[in-house]
């Protein structure tokens, strides 16, 4: 009798503090918040698979012996394409990193195919190539916008996730730390992928 | 009480010297008008002509537009800077997220078209390249 009672108490204790001075409402603003975020970064990524078909289609009008490099763009984008990008990635790291390697080939790739077009003046003055390439760039560009969105958002939560007392609260309901893009492969996506003209597949991912 | 002094007075310096070499980025400028400029490009009247111009696509269209040039926005890239700047002075109206900012690094011969979400559609990223190479770059490169 006694100890279930002491049991109760420290169990209403125990609730009441979680969920009001524990952060559990926080938890859902910073969660949704990382979600939003994550969102837009899948997007974007999307949009950029989008274009490379009709990138490509273009190029090979002008450049159709250039075979490695389609090659490459489409071995990366079946890679891409077969990665389900749901708003759980972000909860497991290995899936994490596998989307982002996936992703980290098709940049490569892509730089690799715009490099290429630049040797071929014709197809630079392409007013279909100009807008393509305008828009991926401008695709790469909000790419780096919601990647850096993301890491703020997601630091934001892990903090929380991390400090006490609010771990209790990560721990009870469930919060895990959310993966990030790591300084490592910040590092990748940053320097621009070493681009040669010899037969070796596109590098910059790895 | 005096060494704790000179021991605060160190750890201030420190913070100090650590936050300049933190923030060696180009500072926004405030925002006193829509057209900003910091390299004395423009003269008093061309500047006022360019105001009125714009305050009036504002008044039929609703867009804001705000045109800043700057000698150059080293060591960031053209495109972290302006959206840094956009997003600090809030151009365009909140809810339809239609503003466009011009920006030029006049030192680093590099320009940039800053388009709010809600123009995307009437300005998308081709529009702008265009507009960019074909009618804007031709008359600067003449000066």
């Amino acid at each position: 009798m006694l100890r279930s009672n002491r049991v109760l108490t420290v169990l209403l204790a125990f609730s009441v503090l979680s969920l009001s001075g524990c952060g559990y409402n926080r938890f859902q603003q910073l969660d949704e918040d990382v979600k939003a975020q994550w969102a837009e970064v899948v997007n974007q990524y999307q949009r950029r698979a989008d274009l490379t078909p009709n990138l490509v289609q273009v190029v090979k009008g002008y450049a159709a012996h250039e075979t490695q490099v389609f090659e490459d763009v489409a071995a990366a984008r079946a890679r891409v394409g077969s990665i389900q990008a749901t708003p759980e990635l972000v909860n497991d790291p290995v899936a994490f990193n596998k989307f982002l390697a996936a992703q980290n080939q098709m940049t490569g790739a892509l730089s690799h195919l715009l490099a290429v077009s630049e040797n071929y003046p014709d197809l630079k003055a392409d007013g279909l190539f100009r807008d393509l390439q305008a828009q991926l760039e401008g695709t790469e560009n909000r790419i780096t916008v919601a990647r850096g969105r993301y890491i703020e958002s997601v630091q934001e939560y892990n903090v929380l996730v991390r400090s006490f007392p609010t771990n209790l609260t990560a721990k009870m309901f469930h919060y895990p730390l959310k993966a990030n893009f790591t300084v490592q492969n910040e590092d990748q996506i940053s320097t621009a992928p070493k681009v040669d003209f010899d037969n070796t597949p596109a590098t910059g991912t790895k | 009480m005096i060494r704790g002094g000179a021991r605060a007075l160190l750890l201030l310096a420190g913070l100090l010297i650590g936050r300049a070499a933190a923030v060696d980025l180009v500072p926004v400028p405030p925002l006193t008008g829509r057209v900003v400029d910091l390299t004395s490009t423009l003269s008093d009247q061309d500047k006022q002509q360019i105001e009125s111009m714009l305050a009036d696509v504002e008044a039929k269209k609703g867009s804001q537009i705000a045109v800043l040039i700057v000698p150059t926005t080293h060591p960031e890239a053209i495109e972290q800077y302006s959206l840094r700047v956009a997003e600090a002075w809030k151009i365009g109206r909140k809810k339809t997220d239609d503003g466009f900012l011009f920006l030029i690094a006049k030192d680093d011969h590099a320009m940039r078209f800053e388009v709010g979400y809600g123009l995307e559609g009437a300005l998308p990223d081709a529009s702008c390249k265009r507009i960019l190479d074909d009618i804007v770059t031709p008359p600067f490169s003449q000066w």
